[in-house]
């Protein structure tokens, strides 16, 4: 594949679309990438945190006078200096909820999660900061532990925060439609008492590391290292710090992956950035794997209380209500926002007309929830999944035809959820069937029936889910009338140098996802040039004017904010280099095209000049322009991508949370072993709709990656807590990421439905919406059958399975009608 | 090719307690320096990518963090416990993860680490081309490790099939790509018919859908 090297001056093909190869991969394969360690810095120092061992204590000593002892210590950041030191983090929650007291170091004299940095000390190696840590002695009265939501909420329970006043974060209630009367009216009803969404993370391979460089003589802390959502990292810090925005500088680089987690750091950066300050010394912290297991952040966990669905019977399920309690750990950080951020998808992919729901978010004394790939939607697409397989299995519908009944059709789009989002496009029957191919669907019905009885039992289990990209950030009045946001923006810039060369920045902050690839040959294409041709800046700067406040790679919205932002810088360069053109031509503007890297007269090619040409008149001989074109050009287009998005009725919890939404559906088979209670894939397919693809290549690796999440999360990957609230997942041997040898070869479709509201017809599809999750449970309980065990968990084990084989679960549901 | 690099370069605040560049005051450069001339420093000498590499070592110090301080970014740490396979690197001919070795355990080595597969003309060689082909990489933390696993692998003479690749990284972790493209990249490597990726010059039909270009390949379930 050569595309990237191909003659400039026949390159008139279109690269949006292909799957161009990685213009990142190169530096990566060579071991050139610059990885938050890598970075070399002089003098720098390094930051040890000591940690809290105990899930809920208070502090009583603090003793650091050991570390003097130690050979290269340089000094430490205690609790009290960092309250003084800083205002609590900003909380999105309103009163009284936004009275927890969140810093960098524990607060209010208290520990809440086992991990909790404590004291941060910073020593001249890694050895010297890890042994100066060693020697600090904290004593501590240990208090009561929550480790379940339930317990969290109930009378008499210990309380996390005092201020705030009990364990309950944020509450709020969705009621679309009219449940009560589907519930009394349907032919069926399903019930379940209750259903778990566990516990994981995404655990990006690289750990958070965060360089902090503090510049006295012009006040400015720079801080280097891996952060997913800069401009919220710089409001976040610069509030804590009581510090100037403007001085305060984010660069990522090469990044590990975040995932969403990464959107967290702000946190420990704090304390690093504290340190910096105060021993006038760059500073770097290196997460270690336990450190980020116990606070890099974990996905919400969910529990689904009194469900109910209600189904007609033609299989025309009507709707569904629950309760939840989301527990959300010791802080909220992020949060409360998956309380509304599930809603972008309260239809799941389904034509239900009703839906009732109360969520509360829950501190416990465990580690704080982030972001997660697939946030908060995942759990809420879980929870219909699971009551629609059920319903099928209970009621006898057939799986296949009840999921095809239900769907959101092809005809139906933009389609409207009860809640006031408009899904964009998307055909789930064309998916459904595509997938089902793709697993041989008939063949291992045929494979289910041979094997009944032989103590190796197959199933068969489909997941639909959607990846709703691009948030409208409106929403976030949901949660707190008072918050100022709406909308959202991407920020993008693209420029040319003086021997004609192009580079360009977005606000996006790529960590894995090619987006200097796709960036390149949208660009290109505009330009036309070849995305080999075109300088894309690694990472992200906030420095360089490309970022706006939503700025960064989360919510699966590159392939429209990054890009259509992009798309609009790059129309302002095209049009300067024309106006240049047009004045050395000394043709018409309209008559000019952009080919091989020349600007050229439309209606005779001989008349033309090399964008060196252009670049080198502008920069360096601006008195050979016209005056009027010398005053307006600089040859630098930027330019921002305002999705169309309106605020949505904060009283009614209604409108359009997200303007895009990618399609997956999933299909796996699996046996059980009866007496292992192990669960082997024998074949996993997934098929994708994510609107006009820009490089598939790229779409299907996403797709294969959180795939790969999902099923980890499925079977393997537990953040457990003992009844002490110790972390049971502290290390990759206890909590098992998923290796080569654990998965079966993904097979992998595509359907284009091209999105009628984005640039280009692309949408945002990184996240994946964890179709895994949905599919394997389906498929064990497929295995099971209908009079057995029920899968009310996410997370199924070989414990759990054995479990399930025994009839667990069964007693929880139950069919009222 | 000889590169010796005096101990106070190879040390220069790497970690070990040295303060020599820092600001932290004569004490503490005195203290360290003290530190490194006691019994738990250790010569060390070791023959990294082809050049000599001598230093002054911690006796503690792990191989990974030697090899990174002395400039080679290719071993990188992902989980302290050696699960992860991220420091792989070639240590007299087998691979070991570096985060499970003692630097000086290393004395008179030869190592070889990620950066030593390039071509001698800069360019990628085959294996890495192959990961590049098949997009087998996405945020390229776990891709040095990768790919000494995979190299060592497709010279070990085992059968170049799914299931002896899959069973030769189960010792790397990656969280990006789902492994399928790694599979796939190691196999092309190693001469198995692998058609390329989704999408490369693959057609959009006139419905929308976009043709699987990979439709031959066998995708039986591996086990």
């Amino acid at each position: 594949m050569t595309q990237t090297t191909s003659d400039t001056s026949t390159a008139t093909t279109s690269w949006t679309g292909q799957s161009v190869p990685r213009i990142e991969d190169d530096r990566l394969l060579k071991a050139n990438g610059e990885f938050g360690d890598d970075t070399p810095i002089h003098g720098l120092a390094y930051v040890h945190f000591v940690r809290s061992p105990y899930a809920h204590a208070r502090i009583t000593s603090i003793d650091v006078t050991g570390c003097d002892e130690i050979p290269g210590y340089v000094g430490c950041l205690l609790p009290d200096e960092a309250a003084t030191l800083t205002n609590p983090f900003v909380e999105l929650q309103p009163e009284p909820w936004s009275n927890e007291d969140d810093r960098c170091l524990a607060s209010g004299g208290k520990v809440r999660y086992a991990g909790e940095p404590v004291v941060a000390v910073a020593g001249a190696s890694r050895e010297a900061a890890r042994d100066a840590a060693a020697a600090v002695v904290i004593e501590y009265e240990q208090l009561d532990v929550l480790v379940d939501a339930k317990a969290a909420v109930a009378d008499g329970a210990p309380v996390l925060h005092e201020a705030v006043g009990g364990n309950v974060g944020w509450h709020g209630a969705w009621d679309c439609g009219d449940i009560g009367f589907a519930l009394e009216h349907a032919d069926h009803v399903i019930e379940v008492d209750e259903l778990h969404f566990h516990r994981f993370s995404a655990t990006p391979l690289e750990n958070s590391v965060i360089t902090c460089e503090y510049d006295a003589g012009m006040d400015v802390f720079k801080f280097i290292g891996g952060c997913a959502m800069p401009q919220f990292t710089i409001f976040m810090i610069g509030a804590a710090l009581g510090h100037s925005a403007e001085r305060i500088h984010v660069v990522s680089k090469d990044f590990g992956g975040s995932f969403g987690v990464k959107i967290g750091m702000y946190v420990p950066a704090t304390a690093v950035a504290l340190l910096a300050r105060k021993y006038r010394r760059p500073m770097r912290w290196v997460e270690t794997r336990t450190e980020h297991h116990w606070m890099g952040g974990h996905a919400n966990e969910r529990t689904f209380l009194d469900v109910r669905m209600a189904i007609q019977n033609d299989g025309t399920v009507l709707g569904l209500e629950y309760r939840c309690l989301d527990d959300i750990g010791a802080y909220s950080r992020y949060e409360p926002l998956g309380g509304v951020i599930w809603s972008q998808v309260a239809n799941a992919c389904y034509q239900i007309k009703h839906l009732k729901v109360d969520y509360t978010t829950v501190y416990t004394n465990k580690g704080p929830v982030h972001p997660v790939r697939g946030y908060s939607r995942m759990q809420h697409l879980w929870v219909v999944e699971r009551m629609m397989d059920i319903a099928a299995h209970k009621l006898g519908f057939d799986p296949v035809e009840f999921r095809l009944t239900n769907y959101i059709q092809p005809d139906q789009y933009p389609y409207t959820t009860v809640n006031g989002c408009v899904y964009d496009s998307g055909d789930l029957p064309q998916s459904l069937n595509k997938v089902l191919d793709l697993i041989d669907y008939d063949k291992m019905r045929a494979l289910q029936a041979e094997r009944r009885g032989t103590g190796r039992r197959i199933g068969i289990g489909i997941g639909s889910t959607l990846d709703s990209g691009t948030n409208n950030f409106g929403q976030a009045r949901i949660i707190n009338a008072y918050l100022p946001f709406a909308g959202n923006t991407e920020g993008g810039l693209v420029r040319m140098g003086q021997d004609g060369s192009i580079y360009a920045v977005t606000g996006g902050v790529a960590f894995g996802q090619g987006h200097e690839t796709t960036s390149a040959q949208v660009i290109a294409d505009m330009l036309g040039i070849t995305p080999g041709e075109v300088f894309v800046h690694r990472g992200g700067d906030s420095s360089l004017s490309a970022q706006t406040g939503f700025s960064g790679s989360y919510a699966s919205q590159f392939a429209v904010t990054g890009i259509g932002a992009l798309i609009n810088a790059t129309k302002k360069l095209v049009d300067e280099i024309k106006t240049v053109g047009a004045a050395m031509l000394q043709a018409p503007k309209d008559d000019l095209v952009l080919e091989g890297g020349f600007v050229k007269v439309a209606s005779d090619h001989e008349r033309a000049l090399p964008f060196a040409a252009i670049a080198g008149t502008v920069f360096f001989a601006p008195g050979a322009l016209p005056d009027d074109v010398a005053d307006e050009v600089n040859l630098v287009g930027r330019a921002v991508y305002r999705a169309p998005l309106a605020l949505p009725d904060v009283d009614k919890k209604y409108g359009n949370l997200t303007l895009t939404y990618a399609t997956q559906v999933h299909a796996c088979v699996v046996e059980i072993d009866d007496e292992t209670g192990e669960t082997t894939l024998l074949a996993y397919a997934m098929v994708d709709d994510c609107g006009t693809p820009i490089n598939p290549m790229i779409i299907e690796g996403q797709v294969q990656g959180a795939t790969v999440h999902g099923i980890g999360a499925a079977l393997f990957e537990n953040f457990g807590y003992s009844p002490e609230g110790q972390l049971l997942g502290g290390n990759f041997y206890d909590y098992h990421a998923p290796t080569a040898y654990d998965l079966p070869t993904l097979r992998y479709g595509s359907v284009v439905s091209p999105s009628p509201f984005t640039p280009i017809g692309a949408k945002g599809m990184g996240e994946g919406g964890g179709a895994p999750q949905h599919t394997v449970c389906a498929a064990i309980q497929d295995a099971l059958g209908a009079d057995a065990g029920m899968v009310l968990d996410s997370h199924n084990p070989p414990e759990r399975v054995l479990d399930l084989v025994n009839g667990q679960g069964a007693e929880r549901v139950r069919v009222l009608r | 090719m000889t590169d010796t690099v005096s101990p106070d370069m190879a040390n220069r605040d790497t970690g070990d307690g040295t303060a020599s560049q820092g600001t932290a005051g004569n004490d503490v450069r005195a203290r360290v320096r003290a530190a490194m001339t006691g019994p738990d420093v250790v010569a060390v000498t070791a023959r990294v990518d082809g050049r000599q590499i001598e230093g002054q070592v911690p006796a503690r110090r792990l191989l990974v963090h030697w090899l990174r301080d002395s400039g080679r970014r290719g071993p990188k740490v992902g989980c302290d416990s050696g699960n992860c396979g991220a420091c792989t690197v070639q240590l007299d001919g087998r691979i070991v993860k570096s985060c499970m070795v003692l630097a000086v355990q290393a004395d008179g080595a030869d190592i070889r680490t990620a950066a030593d597969l390039t071509e001698e003309d800069g360019g990628l060689n085959p294996l890495q081309q192959s990961f590049k082909d098949f997009h087998a990489l996405q945020c390229g933390y776990c891709t040095s490790g990768m790919l000494m696993t995979a190299a060592d692998f497709l010279a070990s003479g085992e059968p170049v099939e799914e299931q002896p690749v899959r069973r030769a990284l189960k010792g790397n972790i990656c969280r990006c790509t789902g492994y399928e493209n790694i599979v796939r990249a190691v196999m092309a490597a190693g001469g198995a018919a692998v058609v390329q990726p989704h999408g490369r010059g693959a057609r959009i039909d006139a419905d929308g859908t976009v043709a699987d270009t990979r439709s031959d390949v066998d995708t039986e379930g591996s086990h």
